[in-house]
């Protein structure tokens, strides 16, 4: 018997990513929010190397496209931070419902 | 034996990653969610492994999971209740098993009247808080006008004294006492909106007021404004002490018609799960009248009307009452994903890697893909700026806000114009304030019209 095949883990990868989906839309937290993006993020990573294990594993250049996207998901998590900790400490909340002054 | 082994291993991982992540936007502690967040990044990292990345698992373990354990470091700082302990003491309190307990999402539905204050005659809704200024603003909550960011006040503490007394309404300038006209409407003088002319004993009387937190009765001031353990809204002691003389009466109503407490009640489903959600629509009246109870029973227990109890599961939720569609849209679009990638017809290669991934993917980084380094590099540098940018701005606000301590312009011989409602604001020109909008008037005349008034902010 063999081990799981592509079609396994681009399942884990969509369940991933629906529950980012969710979490995107219910949060009320910005930091909340930029969890989930990071859980879709992931789940788009581990469809990526399913794919370069199974369809080209002689091409690492999957492989590189990963690593540049775990560097955006770490520059957007620093970046995401810092701003969520400047609105926090302005507003004392990072509630995504806070951040409407372009309404006003 | 090897394939049972890999599948073992990976539906044990995939599980793991799966369930955190869905506990991670269910949970009512940030500290938790981050946590769950780390373990769903770790067994991903295990799957890569499993895929032969192992390079990427490294990678993942050390950018994400590192990320991750310095933003739940942030989240104990800033969050307030980072742990969830008090969300779970609440829960605990009211007996929720199960799911429940684990999560605090906004109530849905429309938020109850203060039913019991709007029945008697002569009192009004003690929610109702509104500018001085500005009395067109209106919120059930204290905060700050939107318009000109003085801190709202009571409309009952306006309203008592537009009862008491009887003397024909005479409307004038909070800050040109001199006009007085008998309508309501803008001072011809810097356009603010004109007040009654006794309004500001009620002021000095709702300073006298003490506010406290509905949580922690030891937090005890003398302004509106959010309990500095918990973050909820603070409630004068008047509101506090109404709710307790009129709890019984609210509850008697509750039992006789459910409708009162439609958004309150609390969904149990036939087998006795009862559902995530703190409040729910309301249901037949077999399944409601326990639930009322029980909702009666948390109320009573923290001293609370119907409204308070709805504003506090709104202070305290971590999601939206949008939840279950929020599911749903997730749900969906997992499966929608799932049949495309199931149906689609892969061309699947035979072999596995055949060279060394770290070597391999280290060429291609130096000769092909150095340019996409250098951009996520760019884009860190972009974010730290930013960051610090931000930062500056945010300093030279603060500096601004800081009073000043005399006005200097005047010896200059040139005419400086400010704002009635923003001091610090300074310009060299008439103009509308920045902030509030309001016509900027010459220094002098404010500082001598908020020494006649004693100051409003």
């Amino acid at each position: 018997m063999s081990g799981p095949g592509l079609i396994p883990y681009l399942i884990v990868g969509a369940l991933l990513f629906g529950v980012g989906v969710a979490g995107v839309l219910s949060q009320r937290s910005g930091l909340m929010v930029l969890m989930s993006i990071e859980i879709m993020l992931n789940a788009a990573v581990l469809t990526l190397i399913a794919f370069w294990r199974f369809v080209g594993p002689a091409n690492y250049d999957a492989q590189v496209f990963v690593i540049i996207i775990v560097t955006i998901a770490a520059v957007e998590m620093a970046a995401g931070l810092g701003l969520m900790l400047l609105v926090f400490r302005q507003r004392g909340n990072a509630n995504v419902d806070s951040l409407k002054d372009l309404k006003q | 034996m090897n394939g049972i082994f890999e599948w073992i291993i990976f539906l044990s991982l995939s599980t793991i990653a799966v369930v955190t992540a869905a506990g991670m936007i269910l949970t009512m502690s940030m500290y938790r969610a981050g946590l769950a967040l780390m373990a769903s990044f770790v067994a991903l990292a295990g799957l890569f492994i499993l895929l032969n990345a192992d390079l990427l698992a490294a990678i993942q373990i050390m950018m994400n999971v590192g990320g991750m354990l310095v933003m739940v470091l942030f989240m104990v700082m800033m969050m307030i209740d980072p742990g969830g302990e008090m969300m779970w003491g609440m829960k605990r309190d009211m007996h929720m098993p199960g799911l429940a307990a684990f999560s605090m999402h906004m109530p849905r539905g429309k938020p109850p009247e203060e039913e019991s204050t709007q029945e008697q005659p002569g009192t009004h809704q003690v929610n109702d808080w509104t500018c001085p200024m500005h009395p067109e603003v209106q919120q059930d909550h204290p905060g700050n006008c939107p318009k000109c960011g003085m801190t709202l006040m009571q409309a009952e503490a306006q309203q008592s004294v537009q009862e008491t007394s009887n003397q024909s309404k005479v409307y004038t300038c909070p800050m040109h006492p001199e006009v007085r006209e008998h309508q309501p409407g803008s001072c011809p003088k810097c356009g603010m909106t004109l007040v009654e002319a006794e309004t500001e004993e009620p002021h000095q009387a709702d300073t006298l007021k003490t506010y406290t937190c509905p949580m922690h009765p030891e937090v005890q001031q003398d302004q509106p404004g959010n309990c500095p353990k918990c973050g909820m809204t603070l409630r004068s002691t008047d509101d506090t002490s109404q709710s307790h003389a009129t709890g019984e009466h609210a509850g008697m109503s509750m039992e006789q018609g459910a409708h009162t407490m439609s958004g309150m009640s609390m969904e149990q489903s036939g087998d006795g799960h009862r559902s995530h959600d703190m409040s729910m629509p309301i249901q037949a009246s077999g399944e409601s009248g326990h639930d009322m109870n029980i909702s009666q029973h948390d109320m009573n227990m923290f001293g609370m009307t119907p409204r308070q109890y709805y504003q506090m599961m709104v202070d305290m939720a971590m999601s939206t009452s949008q939840l279950p569609w929020a599911i749903a849209l997730g749900i969906a679009s997992a499966l929608l994903l799932i049949v495309l990638v199931v149906q689609t017809p892969w061309p699947l290669a035979a072999g596995g890697p055949t060279q060394d991934a770290t070597n391999a993917v280290g060429e291609l980084l130096l000769s092909r893909y150095m340019i996409g380094f250098e951009g996520a590099a760019f884009l860190i540098l972009a974010g730290i700026a930013g960051a610090v940018l931000l930062g500056k701005r945010e300093r030279t606000q603060l500096q601004l806000q800081m009073p000043s301590p005399e006005p200097q312009a005047s010896d200059a011989g040139e005419q400086t114009y400010t704002c009635p409602m923003h001091p610090e604001v300074r310009e060299s020109r008439p103009g509308n304030c920045p902030k509030c909008g309001m016509t900027l008037i010459p220094a002098e005349e404010t500082v001598g019209s908020q020494h006649k008034h004693g100051g409003h902010s």
